[in-house]
């Protein structure tokens, strides 16, 4: 295919504005900064391309035809960091083969049957492009969530020595089974090392309270009562209220106020409760 | 080898090893009572500092031992648990350890002062009205 590699050699800054053309017509509202990485990288997947078919590697498992892949999987990757669907993306892929296809049109110094053996070939290439394109898209799209799922599991759960023995503990966003044993992980290790007595955890910010997360929440007070701590839970939003009792959920166990600020008043009634009873009276 | 019982006023006192046996538990059990029936104390306050791991038979003579403690009138906690054995006692189950909890052995003589407080006063003692 070396006629069709010099054709594209040729008129390589035209089919490069033909292509960002497409993509401004696929994609309305791309970002001009990511437009101007796109035509980077699109311009480099020509030349890949170029170089691929003026080296006459016809069987596409050469070295030329793994460096156009791994051109298109980055392509594509920058396309699925830029926020483009799977949809434009392949979209954008495959309408190279319409740009090929008018440029060869125009070529008229070739014969007919050598500009059909091109246009099959650039097809073949470009629909294996297609696919590589869309396997690296999904791939960068799950590298992006699975990054994401870390960032919330590390998302800190900071325990704040507030007081003399008493930790605030404020709990933001969804409460899944990791983040529960992570969360009373941390709790019973800030216990110990504050030798608190009292831990007020906060659930204002978690936007679900379930009897899923009510189990979780009671499995903490348990572990922080084998440690000699009480918890208090506060920051319970009236919708939260009326699901767990609707849902049958059990919490007498727990101690359980409205606001943060009334945790922290039954926190230092308890402190006091405490504080009563000293060991001189048993001595 | 008996794990030792001190006596500090009217409060027990044992702390228990890292290495500790079945038979040495048991024994154990039986000491604590028998001091509390001879009248020498109204608790009893374990110390498992020292443990790194707890399991449920563990778990269960000692709820067991506190609630042998109550029946024969007297008070037990059960003080100083490490945060990874608490974790450990909670994924096995709710309830594994059914006694009073304290965060160190001084915590644990305060609430038995609490508990004994609570319920009318030590025992040696004619209570005042």
């Amino acid at each position: 295919m070396h006629g069709l590699g010099q054709i594209l050699l040729q008129s390589r800054a035209d089919v490069l504005e033909a292509w960002l053309e497409r993509l401004r017509e696929t994609v309305p509202g791309v970002q001009p900064a990511s437009l101007q990485l796109l035509k980077l990288e699109l311009g480099t997947l020509i030349e890949k391309l170029t170089g691929y078919f003026l080296t006459d590697d016809d069987d596409g498992a050469g070295p030329a035809f793994k460096s156009v892949e791994e051109q298109a999987a980055t392509t594509s990757a920058a396309c699925a960091r830029d926020g483009l669907t799977p949809m434009e993306t392949a979209t954008l892929i495959l309408s190279l083969k319409a740009i090929a296809g008018e440029l060869l049109d125009r070529e008229t110094s070739a014969k007919a049957t050598d500009l059909y053996r091109m246009r099959t070939a650039l097809d073949a290439v470009v629909d294996r492009l297609a696919l590589v394109t869309f396997a690296a898209f999904v791939e960068t799209r799950e590298e992006i969530i699975k990054r994401q799922g870390r960032a919330l599991l590390d998302l800190a759960t900071p325990a704040l020595p507030i007081w003399r023995h008493i930790i605030l503990m404020p709990l933001v966003g969804i409460i899944d089974t990791q983040r529960a044993r992570q969360v009373m992980e941390w709790l019973l290790e800030a216990l110990s090392r504050e030798e608190a007595r009292i831990a007020i955890l906060d659930v204002t910010g978690v936007p679900l309270i379930d009897s899923r997360v009510a189990l979780h929440l009671t499995k903490t007070v348990e572990a922080a009562r084998l440690l000699g701590s009480q918890v208090i839970v506060t920051g319970i939003s009236p919708d939260a209220a009326q699901t767990l009792v609707k849902l049958d959920v059990d919490l007498s166990n727990m101690i359980t106020r409205g606001s943060l600020r009334s945790g922290l008043a039954e926190a230092f009634r308890l402190l006091g409760q405490q504080s009563k009873g000293t060991t001189e009276t048993m001595i | 080898m008996r794990v030792p019982i001190l006596r500090l006023g009217r409060v027990l006192l044992t702390s228990l090893p890292a290495d500790l046996t079945d038979q040495q538990v048991m024994d154990l059990q039986i000491d604590a009572l028998a001091l509390i029936q001879a009248g020498k104390a109204d608790g009893l306050v374990i110390d498992i500092t020292a443990a790194d791991v707890v399991d449920s038979y563990m778990a269960r003579i000692l709820s067991e031992t506190a609630k042998m403690v109550t029946i024969m009138g007297g008070v037990a906690v059960l003080a100083g648990m490490q945060p990874a054995v608490a974790l450990t006692l909670v994924e096995m189950g709710r309830g594994m350890i059914d006694m009073e909890t304290a965060f160190d052995l001084e915590g644990g003589v305060a609430k038995v002062g609490r508990m004994v407080a609570s319920r009318g006063g030590r025992h040696d003692e004619v209570p005042t009205a």
